[in-house]
């Protein structure tokens, strides 16, 4: 294909020509961001930021003086204060499953924004195998997931602990995975080396191959024999997924010239930005000896 | 069921009354007097009644009328008209033949007191002789159909320079394009900057936007129906040209003085051969395209004729390398050979037979073939050894054998019916890469891609013209089609309708509708029409598009010599493909059902066109306003979008002057909304998680809509003028064109970047600036 970007270059070059011009679209006003994701039995808190014009450059501002109301099942129960770097948060609330949460957010510059997401319920998983893969050097993993009738979508996220800087810490650790469940449900048998898909990094998937019914997950991580390793299935919001998936695509395509543009995903009115919700499962284990 | 029964018996009892009072019928074909060029669309009246007939493709006309004594007009335009007295008193064949008239007189020129235009059922159906479009300004010295085209109300260019058509808020997959009956999938050279089409063997030209007749089927937005020329009967004829970039050449006489006939024609671009001096010995690279066309022609007897026509285009890229040097390991030796081309080959053998005055058959047999081949191969030696070896090729294609049969009868005056079948072997051939690698001994070698997928395609279809009364006419038709492939089945009914009501000898009324499938979906990654889109069938999954059109127009021909139109649209289009949101393809259907999305569309519009094709000055003035939009369940969160080539305004203003005998000029202007395009317009913070083991940048761009911006307005006039001379044997013609005379900077695409003081702004590319050309032609 090399031949085709080069024939194209040059059609572009011997005869294109560039020039600054003039933006004449609707005139671009700043509004207000919202991020969050909420977990059970955390305190709730979100980021309010400014968004940028194409045109101004710079860091991102944050918004320290908004009025930020929090809602449960429609009743206001706090106004949230302002911890830092644009970050508000309840004072002792925390979030409970099955709960549905607004945030209704002013500022005397921006238009108002809303927002809001049902904390979903946990899902049982269960890891129910770890092996040694001696031609890969990685440990292959088998999770099982109870999944729940109706649409559920999920992000899976393995940290392994290690010694950094003296201390010990969990890490994430990168996971690699075949599972079609873990490639946007697409059968990866393509022993080319051309990847047409973005890989997924956040780790998120969906039920749609297994809605209702257990699935095994199959993926492997790279580790240390005997190491401790800490397993969490977050149930997440579609809109959490939505949002995750075309920010990956964005990151995978932004370069390519022959796609269209992604649009982010958001759930908030009058602004942008996601409020999203996450309940995980979380279980301990050892990996094993490299017996080979 | 029950009302079919009764409109059959009732169209059969019409046939049957009719048929009680003594009526004979007149039949022939109407040629062009010079050549014996068959002329197409050819008007034939009564001047009492005005009762008529028009010549069809092959130019065979039937009439039938009551025992008398009539005076019959046969006339086309650009051509001197003839009358006839005529005492019909049994069946009767009458050959004509019409002079070419110079575009001086027009009076003697006029094709009838009213014109085809306005007496026809069809509506959005344009016709464009070559005449008119070797008038106008060439782009780089090439006439071109598809360009011309272009200029027509209801249809737009994707980009600039393209030969790309959108017509009527289509994609450029919803085209047939059709050369001699024969479908042509890939109608562009040079990425898309010249048409395949040689205007040295092109005689007609007809596009359809709307109205479809049912005759033609298998696309959802326009029907191109090029033909070829035929080859002069009465002597031999050449020319040649030289232009900027290109050359052509054709030849055409008779084999057997009026009995057969032969055209031939070809083209080639010399960039690379007038490039090569100037290369060095180790590395050369270069384009060129060629196509040639062929047309024999035989005539077994008056009722039975037979045709041959054949086109080969083919476009070549190439690049190779070669190095050599002595190093301290001995004399190594590396070199690198990159191929790609792609092209068309279209053949159809058709066979005209007239069984009687009334009825006329023709038989054909087509074959189509596109394909696009890539090949990388790079070798290194050492003293003769191979080091390594690598192969890379890449082949993908598209494969067609049809056979088709349709007539035409004439029962009565007032019924012109239309029917045939046509089946289709499809072959696609998706894209298959084989990579070969060979070191130390060592060879790799695998083969990746799909294999060839197989399809049946087959339709039916009746119509008829009827003339219901003396002023309203109608088009009735039925197509029915259905596609086999990989065990699925679809079929669909298409009824199509159109009618016309003269509401005075000025005015006429048109409405009409059709329904349309289409069983082929278009992988693209551009709308620059690159060789690497791939024709694809529906499957299990992804269903045939399809689309309802309606259509209502007036015509107004109270002006001398030029028809005025108006028409408006409003089509509905579904299971329209486009890529996921981020998937791109290029040259690969791997997984190619999982990267698109399907939808709907919808387009809508009004359409106004002023056309004089007779006299000195000839030309349109044409102006559309419409709004084209697409909806997908997963683009843009579901909510509707403006199509990428959605244009609310294009307008466009063709002139042609003929001075003298010595002397003509052409001038076109277009204008056209910018292009929808997607803008991020703005920049919000991400949310901070970790993403298996990376972390990314901490914002990320955003826009609220798909195709939210639009680029500057486009519009651009391009300026020709013909110098031609008598010679000896001939006329020498000199051409100078002028493309983007006012050296408009019109936007090929935008981008952000960032001015020298590292503001963030947009930039805009643009491909051509004024290009002036010039050709030299000599005809005999």
């Amino acid at each position: 294909m090399r031949i085709i970007y080069i024939l194209i270059f040059i059609a572009f070059f011997s005869y294109s020509c560039e020039k600054e011009i003039a933006y004449n679209g609707e005139k671009l006003e700043n509004y207000l961001v919202l991020n969050a994701v909420l977990e059970p039995d955390s305190l709730i808190k979100c980021q309010v930021t400014r968004s940028n014009t194409m045109f101004q450059n710079g860091t991102i501002v944050t918004i320290e003086d908004a009025v930020v109301e929090l809602y449960q099942n429609d009743q206001l129960i706090e106004t949230l204060t302002h911890s830092q770097n644009g970050y508000y948060q309840t004072a002792t609330l925390k979030a409970s499953i099955g709960e549905k949460y607004s945030f209704k957010v002013s500022q005397k510059q921006f238009t108002n924004i809303n927002c809001n997401t049902i904390l979903p319920g946990e899902t049982a998983a269960e890891l129910t195998s770890v092996k040694y893969n001696g031609s890969t050097g990685n440990y292959d993993m088998e999770l099982l997931v109870k999944d729940k009738p109706g649409k559920d979508c999920y992000r899976i996220l393995i940290y392994t602990l290690t010694n950094f800087n003296g201390d010990d810490n969990y890490y994430q650790t990168f996971i690699d995975s075949n599972d079609p469940v873990l490639n946007y449900n697409m059968v990866i048998n393509d022993e080319s080396g051309f990847s047409d898909y973005p890989d997924n990094n956040f780790m998120i998937f969906n039920d749609d191959l297994f809605e209702g019914e257990d699935y095994r997950l199959k993926f492997s991580i790279y580790g240390y024999e005997n190491a401790p390793v800490k397993v969490v299935l977050q149930h997440i919001t579609e809109d959490l997924y939505q949002y995750y998936h075309t920010v990956q695509a964005r990151d995978y395509y932004h370069e390519d010239p022959f796609t269209e543009p992604v649009r982010i995903y958001s759930n908030v009115d009058g602004g942008a930005g996601i409020l999203g919700g996450a309940t995980s499962t979380v279980s301990l284990h050892s990996l094993p000896e490299n017996n080979l | 069921m029950r009302k079919l029964l009764l409109a059959t018996i009732l169209l059969l009892s019409c046939y049957v009354a009719q048929a009680q009072t003594k009526q004979y019928t007149l039949s022939g074909y109407i040629a062009d007097a010079g050549s014996g060029e068959k002329l197409i669309n050819a008007n034939i009246y009564e001047t009492s009644q005005l009762r008529g007939a028009v010549s069809n493709l092959y130019g065979f006309y039937s009439l039938t009328l009551p025992a008398g004594s009539y005076e019959v007009v046969y006339s086309y335009v650009g051509f001197k008209s003839i009358t006839k007295t005529i005492n019909l008193q049994s069946d009767q064949t009458l050959n004509i033949n019409l002079d070419y008239a110079d575009a001086i007189d027009e009076v003697t020129v006029i094709g009838g007191a009213v014109t085809h235009k306005q007496t026809d059922s069809q509506m959005s159906k344009e016709t464009i002789t070559m005449d008119a479009i070797e008038r106008l300004p060439a782009f780089m010295g090439e006439a071109d159909v598809m360009k011309t085209l272009q200029l027509m109300p209801g249809v737009q260019s994707g980009s600039e320079a393209s030969s790309g058509l959108y017509v009527r808020g289509g994609g450029p997959d919803q085209n047939l394009i059709l050369l001699d009956g024969v479908p042509v999938y890939n109608a562009s050279h040079l990425f898309g900057f010249f048409s395949v089409f040689n205007t040295d063997a092109v005689k007609n030209v007809s596009l359809y936007k709307g109205g479809f007749p049912a005759r033609f089927g298998g696309r959802l937005s326009s029907v191109v129906d090029i033909r070829m020329k035929e080859g002069n009967e009465k002597e031999f004829h050449g020319g040649a040209q030289i232009g900027l970039i290109s050359s052509r050449v054709f030849a055409e006489g008779p084999i057997k003085k009026d009995k057969t006939a032969f055209h031939f024609s070809a083209r080639r671009t010399y960039i690379d051969l007038i490039a090569r001096p100037f290369m060095k010995e180790e590395e050369t690279s270069g384009y060129f395209f060629y196509d040639t066309n062929l047309k024999l022609n035989h005539k077994f007897s008056e009722k039975s004729r037979i045709y041959l026509s054949a086109y080969l285009g083919r476009d070549k890229a190439y690049n190779k390398y070669s190095d050599d040097y002595t190093g301290s390991d001995g004399f190594n030796k590396n070199s690198y050979d990159s191929k790609l081309f792609w092209g068309n080959i279209t053949t159809a053998l058709r066979w005209n037979y007239i069984f009687n005055n009334k009825l006329f058959a023709n038989t054909t047999l087509t074959y189509s073939d596109y394909r696009f081949n890539v090949s990388d191969k790079s070798q290194s030696y050492t003293n003769s050894q191979l080091d390594e070896s690598l192969y890379y090729k890449y082949q993908s294609g598209i494969e067609d054998w049809s056979a088709k049969i349709e007539f035409d009868w004439y029962p009565t005056p007032k019924h012109d019916v239309k029917f045939g079948s046509n089946f289709i072997y499809h072959t696609f051939k998706p894209g298959v890469e084989t990579i070969e690698d060979k070191a130390d001994s060592n060879t790799n070698s695998k083969t990746y891609g799909e294999g060839n997928t197989y399809a049946k395609e087959m339709n039916v279809f009746i119509e008829d013209d009827i003339e219901l009364s003396g002023r309203l006419k109608a088009n009735i038709g039925l197509h029915f089609s259905a596609f086999n492939v990989e065990n699925n089945w679809y079929t669909s009914f298409e009824p199509r309708a159109s009618m016309r009501y003269l509401l005075s000898d000025k005015v006429t009324l048109k409405a009409a509708y059709s329904k349309m499938q289409q069983y082929l979906h278009l992988l693209s990654n551009s709308t620059i029409g690159l060789p690497t889109d791939l024709w694809l069938p529906v499957t299990e999954r992804i269903k045939p598009q399809l689309s309802h059109q309606y259509a209502i127009g007036a015509v107004y021909g109270g002006l001398r010599n030029i028809d005025v139109s108006l028409e408006g649209f409003y089509k509905e289009m579904d299971n329209l493909i486009e890529y996921k949101e981020g998937a791109s393809f290029f040259g690969s259907s791997r997984g190619w059902e999982d990267m698109v999305e399907t939808g709907r569309g919808r387009a809508y519009g009004v359409e106004f066109m002023m056309k004089k094709d007779i006299g000195k000055t000839t030309g349109w003035i044409g102006y559309t306003w419409s709004k084209t939009e697409r909806q997908f369940d997963n683009l843009n969160f579901g909510d509707w979008f403006p199509a990428k080539y959605d244009r609310r305004h294009d307008a466009s203003i063709v002139l042609s002057h003929k001075l003298n005998d010595k002397i003509d000029f052409g001038a076109t202007w277009v204008f056209g909304t910018g292009n929808a395009f997607t803008l991020s317009t703005h920049r919000i913070a991400r949310l901070s998680v970790e993403e298996n083991g990376y972390t990314y940048e901490s914002t990320v761009p955003y826009f609220e809509s798909r195709n939210n911006y639009r680029m500057p307005n486009y519009h651009r006039m391009d300026l020709g003028i013909n110098f031609h001379k008598k010679k000896k044997r001939g006329t020498r013609t000199w051409n100078i064109s002028i493309y983007n005379v006012y050296n408009r900077k019109n936007p090929f695409f935008l981008y952000t970047g960032h001015n020298n003081g590292g503001d963030t702004v947009l930039k805009q590319v643009s491909l051509f600036p004024i290009l002036p050309s010039i050709s030299y032609s000599y005809k005999f």
